[in-house]
């Protein structure tokens, strides 16, 4: 197995290719690789034309294009790549042992149906009609990923990892989108099947301890909590992070994405040792009703535990992520071909002056490996006992073996 | 990084390290399961099923398979043991897979799709409904929902995989795929000590049950002792195995121990090397055969021989047949050599009529100095277009109607030359044709002279039965005339009419000329000449042979005193009309039956016939012995009184009767005789006495004048006044008024006469009082006697007495000498009176005193 990474900041879509290509190009040249890859991933900034990325990957004859837009930029070689809020990044991946196929497709009414079809679809286009493969790499508009991994389990069945990240903008204006090599959705879902001929060892972890308050969903309605132990959810989460987040909604609901970015709410997952493992969701709006809007589903009746992080932990988690990933696979980074990291554009908003530190330390985990970071506004992974599952503030990485 | 961080990143990685140890632990157990399941089942097709049992476990599924996919037609070990399923595909080339082992023994032999084994890696079915192929699965497994799967590498070479079935929808996870893969590794460890356990069981099956004698000794001990023999090697020595096992082979041998081949043996044995040997062994019973031995040894990890194996065939039959094929070779050279050896042509054509092979004999026949020279050529090269034509379109035609053409064509030589052919041409399917061929022109030549000779023959017995026919009228007539002439010549002129007796006697003068040249041109000029008897018979014998048919066996031989020249004074016409007129008789008498006919020429034995039939053998007279004989019907006593008489014939309307009348004419004439030893059934023998030139003349009996050399004596022209008183003249003749006649004119002219018409009434009147007798007038041809026979008997009573003869057919008078006087009737007065004038003039000078 064989994987490129490249990525430029450029504004413009067609330099921002070129140079991406360029860059690909170079590094083919130099491994000795003749024919386009097995599979390429490309990770942008909303602002680029994604009509456009298509056509010079048909043109370049990559039967696989997996994309999704992401938040500000991406990262890779050891560095953020998001000059003024533009990045477009692209790990090109060659395996000929292997199977890869990608599909994308609006989720519409039915986001569980049309995330199994997409699955099926991918399948059948890898040539590997009803089998599970090795990995799932999603990329889905952000608001229903529960029904998306449904779907996609639908397919494959619970046992196989689904790895990815929600769809991105930069200023949550709803600008992003997914797409394929024919197609793109804002409200959509791109599901890569992989068979590989290489072991594969992911991670998904988040960068957040408990914190002293916990409560009980006494009344929700998809990713919106009204109550929690009867009160207010807002009211309640005002007094868990100690005032610090009570925005004035006395004129409207109001955007507290970055402020509860180190105050998350956390379900537990289960326990090692007895110690309590969550998966985290992120408050977004705090509603003059007293809901509390999240970037994940929340049931009545689910336990919720107050979290809280620091600039410090979110800064090396990502690091620290990708070297539990190959511990995980028990390789070494000489033994891997590349990786794909993805961390929360939350988390990313909140250390963005420490990006490049951020950046540095998967570098270094990888060893310098080719790898490709997006940024995301929800991440998906299996948790601790195995399950796929959405959360927010999360952090995960995928390493490839070369053999 | 804070304390809870570190500890959670720790619990986390403890969690996983976990993970990591209960996957080993589990993958180590169903490892250590399978090595126990394999162990605990014996035998190696026992230890596979407990192997997939026990992956079954490990997996918690429903169901285990192997599959594997053959690229040949050959049997499943399992079948061996245990029989196909009806269900199982035929065998075929084309490539199948099937369920050769599964936990469910149900399926075992079944077909399956062949997806999973020709994927060549591993795969996780998460439902069978969600894939089409799944359909084509044994019913039996089709209720199962998930499938996981792994490639295995078979011993034979093929492609396989290890399967497990399940009936929850993704039932299998990466983690399960991990162990199965590593249980692969048992499988195909399994798979192999399987094959070799087969390969080892078929290859003892093999020795055991071969018809190969097969003796194994123990290579590592100096003495080389049998610790193995086959049924067969009983089968073929006798010996059974605890009666050799532990002895040095070489009991078996039956040559001494310094032969040849025993010594390359023992050396090869003590080199612990490879070879072949034929042998002439001894079995138990005390039999000998012939042994081919192929010895070799089988050497151990090390290198080092361990046992050394001989295998023995009897080629005791194959040596005789290899015999035979030398003998038959042999033959079938012996053959070509006479085919190229043989005088008539033999040519062999391809289908298409093309020569591939021609015998010198051929080639020489057309001119060809080298075979080269009409291989490949077309048959037609050897014969002129019109000839060619109609080969092909008479011969050709034929040849597809039976198979066989027999012919007779000219055809060509190299030069252009014709050659006189006859050709016998057979058609083998497949092959060509067979041509065997001959040059008749020499037998085309000698067949035209034996026809001109046949011809020749024919027309002498033509003109010979013209004789005959003619000198009977003749005789008959003349004897009338004579009684008319001399009635007339008796008449008184003066009571008569003058003129009217001389026209009687005028016309009776021309009639008797006219019967004169009608003997004239019946008879034949005969030529005789002196020449060799032997080859006038062997001429005479091949133009008889030409009528022999092939049932009977011609024989012509001359003894040993005919080594010399035989020579006789006779027209060869003569030889021939003997040799063929009795030959002829003597096929005739054996009719259809096979039978013999012999021909042998040599001189007289010293003791000669005293009464032989015809003619008569002279004291002194030296004569050839011509003899016919065969073993045909034979001939009775009354007919051989008969046979020689003209006329006569026991052959019916197909005989003339005039054969042996000729013989008869002959014989008579070169003044031999005839000899026949006959009788009913025993064959018949006719001997012919003919006189060699080289005896003297017997001057008693002056040698034969030719036919028609004697002319009768003058009539009396000078009216010569006879006085025959006193004289007592004796007539005999067969015809009364003839004899009566004469005696009128004699008693004219002043004779008594006595007249008889039986010869032997004549000589007993001679005989009671011979000088009483003036002189005898006597007729030739009469029953019983001729008048030369009566005269020579009357001479031996009254030697000197004076004959007259006087026949109706002068000129065929053999002996006129014998006569003192000659004249022809129809005779007149004058002319008989002058005869007897004259001969008793001669009488009166042989006899004075009568005088």
């Amino acid at each position: 197995m064989h994987l490129l990474a490249a990525a430029s900041d450029r504004a413009d879509t067609a330099n921002a290719i070129a140079e991406v290509l360029d860059t690909l190009e170079r590094a083919m040249a130099q491994d000795g690789l003749e024919r386009a890859p097995d599979l390429l991933v490309v990770q942008t900034s909303a602002n680029h034309d994604i009509a456009a990325i298509q056509a010079v990957a048909r043109k370049a004859g990559v039967p696989t294009l997996h994309g999704a837009t992401t938040s500000q930029g991406v990262m890779t070689g050891g560095r953020m790549v998001a000059e003024g809020g533009n990045g477009l990044g692209a790990l090109a991946l060659w395996d000929g042992g292997g199977a890869y196929a990608s599909a994308a497709a609006a989720l519409g009414e039915d986001p569980r149906t049309a995330a199994r079809r997409a699955t099926e679809r991918a399948l059948d286009k890898a040539g590997r009609a009803g089998e599970a493969p090795d990995l799932i790499w999603l990329g889905v508009a952000p608001g229903r990923e529960e029904a998306v991994i449904a779907g996609i389990e639908d397919a494959v069945g619970a046992n196989t990892p689904i790895l990815g990240g929600s769809a991105a903008d930069n200023a949550i204006t709803g600008a992003w989108c997914v797409f394929d090599g024919d197609a793109h959705h804002a409200d959509g879902v791109v599901v890569s099947v992989l068979f590989t001929s290489a072991p594969v060892a992911l991670a998904y972890q988040s960068g957040y301890a408990p914190a002293q308050h916990a409560g009980t969903v006494t009344r929700a309605e998809g990713r919106t909590i009204h109550e929690i132990d009867g009160e207010a959810a807002t009211a309640v989460y005002a007094r868990w992070t100690g005032g610090r987040i009570a925005p004035n909604i006395c004129h409207g609901p109001a955007n507290v994405l970055a402020e509860s970015t180190f105050h998350p709410l956390g379900r537990p997952l289960g326990a090692v040792a007895e110690v309590p493992f969550h998966l985290l969701a992120h408050p977004a709006v705090a509603r003059p009703d007293g809901g509390l809007e999240l970037f994940a589903d929340v049931a009545v009746g689910e336990r919720l535990q107050a979290m809280t992080g620091s600039v410090e932990s979110l800064t090396a988690r990502a690091g620290r992520v990708a070297a539990l990933a190959l511990r995980q696979g028990g390789l070494a980074p000489e033994d891997i071909a590349g990786a794909l990291v993805v961390y929360c554009g939350g988390c990313m908003l909140g250390v963005r002056a420490q990006m490049d530190a951020v950046a540095a330390d998967v570098d270094n985990a990888l060893g310098g490996a080719p790898s490709l970071g997006l940024f995301t506004f929800g991440e998906q992974g299996p948790v601790v006992g195995g399950r796929n599952r959405h959360g927010n503030l999360m952090i995960s990485c995928v390493v490839f073996a070369k053999a | 990084m804070a304390d809870d961080e570190a500890l959670r990143e720790a619990l986390i990685e403890l969690e996983q390290l976990r993970a990591r140890e209960a996957a080993a632990r589990r993958a180590s157990d169903a490892v250590l399961h399978g090595l126990t399941a394999i162990t605990e089942a014996g035998k190696p097709t026992a230890a596979l099923r407990a192997l997939l049992g026990s992956i079954r476990e490990s997996l918690a599924c429903a169901e285990t398979v192997l599959l594997v996919r053959e690229t040949t037609a050959h049997p499943t070990p399992n079948t061996v043991a245990t029989p196909t399923p009806a269900t199982a595909p035929p065998a075929s080339a084309e490539p199948a897979t099937v369920v050769r082992y599964a936990t469910e023994p149900d399926v075992e032999g079944l077909p399956f799709p062949d997806h999973p084994v020709a994927a060549g890696r591993p795969g996780r079915l998460v439902d069978t409904e969600a894939v089409g192929w799944w359909d084509n699965a044994p019913e039996i497994l089709r209720r199962h929902r998930a499938v996981l799967w792994v490639p295995i590498a078979l011993p034979e070479g093929g492609a396989g995989a290890i399967l497990c079935l399940d009936y929850g929808v993704a039932r299998f996870s990466p983690a399960d795929q991990a162990l199965l893969a590593r249980l692969a590794g048992l499988a195909a460890q399994a798979l192999a000590t399987l094959a070799l356990s087969e390969r080892n069981a078929l290859l003892a099956g093999v020795i055991e049950g071969t018809t190969a004698s097969v003796a194994i000794a123990d290579a590592r001990d100096p003495a080389t002792p049998l610790i193995y023999v086959n049924p067969a090697f009983t089968a073929l020595s006798g010996y059974a195995g605890e009666a050799v096992l532990g002895r040095n082979c070489r009991f078996l041998s039956d040559e001494a121990p310094d032969a040849p081949e025993r010594t390359r043996l023992r050396e090869c044995v003590a080199e612990r090397g490879s070879g072949e040997f034929v042998l002439r062994n001894r079995r138990r019973d005390g039999a000998t055969f012939w042994n081919r031995l192929s010895l070799y040894p089988i050497l151990d990890d090390e290198g080092l021989p361990s046992v050394l194996v001989a295998t023995q065939v009897d080629i005791t039959t194959e040596r005789a047949a290899e015999a035979a094929r030398v003998q038959a070779e042999y033959a079938l050279a012996q053959r070509a050599a006479a085919i190229d050896a043989a005088q008539d042509g033999i040519a062999i054509t391809d289908p298409a009529g093309r020569f591939v092979y021609m015998n010198p004999a051929h080639l020489a026949l057309f001119g060809f100095e080298d075979e080269a020279q009409v291989l490949g050529q077309p048959w037609q090269i050897l014969y002129e277009p019109e000839q060619a034509e109609i080969v092909e379109r008479i011969g050709m035609a034929e040849l597809a109607r039976t198979g066989t053409w027999r012919t007779e064509i000219l055809a060509r030589a190299r030069d252009g030359t014709p050659v006189e052919q006859e050709a016998s041409l057979t058609l083998l399917e497949g092959i060509g044709l067979i041509c065997v061929t001959r040059d008749i022109s020499a037998r085309n030549r000698d067949e035209r002279e034996r026809a001109r000779l046949r011809e020749r023959l024919s027309a002498a017995q033509r003109q010979e039965a013209m004789a005959q026919l003619s000198a009977g009228i003749a005789h008959d007539f003349n004897n009338l005339l004579s009684v008319i002439t001399t009635s007339a010549a008796l008449m008184d002129a003066a009571e008569a009419d003058a003129a009217a007796l001389a026209r009687i006697q005028a016309a009776a003068a021309r009639a008797s000329a006219l019967v004169g040249r009608m003997l004239d041109l019946g008879g034949r000029k005969r030529e005789r000449r002196s020449l060799d008897l032997r080859q006038a018979v062997s001429e005479a014998g091949e133009l008889l042979r030409a009528g022999i048919p092939g049932r009977i066996a011609l024989s012509i031989e001359t003894g040993p005193a005919a080594a010399a020249a035989v020579s006789v004074e006779a027209d060869p016409t003569d030889v021939a009309q003997v040799l063929l007129n009795l030959g002829i008789n003597a096929r005739d008498a054996l009719g259809q039956r096979t039978g013999e006919i012999r021909i042998a020429l040599d001189t007289a034995p010293a003791m000669l016939p005293q009464n032989p039939a015809l003619g008569r053998i002279v004291a002194g007279v030296d004569y050839a012995c011509l003899s016919v004989s065969d073993t045909g019907s034979g001939i009775d006593a009354e007919a051989q009184t008969r046979i020689f008489r003209p006329y006569f014939t026991t052959k019916g309307v197909a005989g003339t009767g005039l054969g042996l009348a000729v013989v008869a004419g002959i014989v008579e004439e070169i003044g031999g005789a005839l000899t026949l030893e006959s009788s009913p059934g025993a064959g018949s023998r006719f001997t012919v006495y003919w006189p060699l030139t080289s005896t003297p003349p017997c001057p008693a009996l002056p040698y034969l004048a030719p036919l028609g050399a004697v002319e009768p004596d003058p009539p009396n022209t000078g009216r010569e006044v006879f006085d025959l008183q006193g004289r007592l003249v004796l007539i005999c003749d067969d015809q009364a008024e003839v004899g009566e006649g004469l005696a009128a004119i004699l008693e004219r002219a002043g004779a008594e006469t006595a007249v008889c018409t039986a010869p032997e009434d004549a000589l007993a009147a001679i005989t009671e009082d011979p000088d009483a007798w003036s002189l005898l007038v006597t007729d030739y041809d009469m029953p019983g006697m001729t008048g030369a026979a009566l005269t020579e008997a009357v001479r031996a009573v009254r030697p000197g007495l004076g004959v007259v003869l006087c026949t109706a057919l002068p000129k065929a008078v053999r002996r006129p000498a014998l006569f003192d006087a000659l004249c022809a009737k129809p005779v007149t007065p004058d002319t008989l009176l002058g005869a007897v004038a004259r001969a008793a003039e001669a009488a009166a000078k042989e006899s004075p005193c009568e005088s």
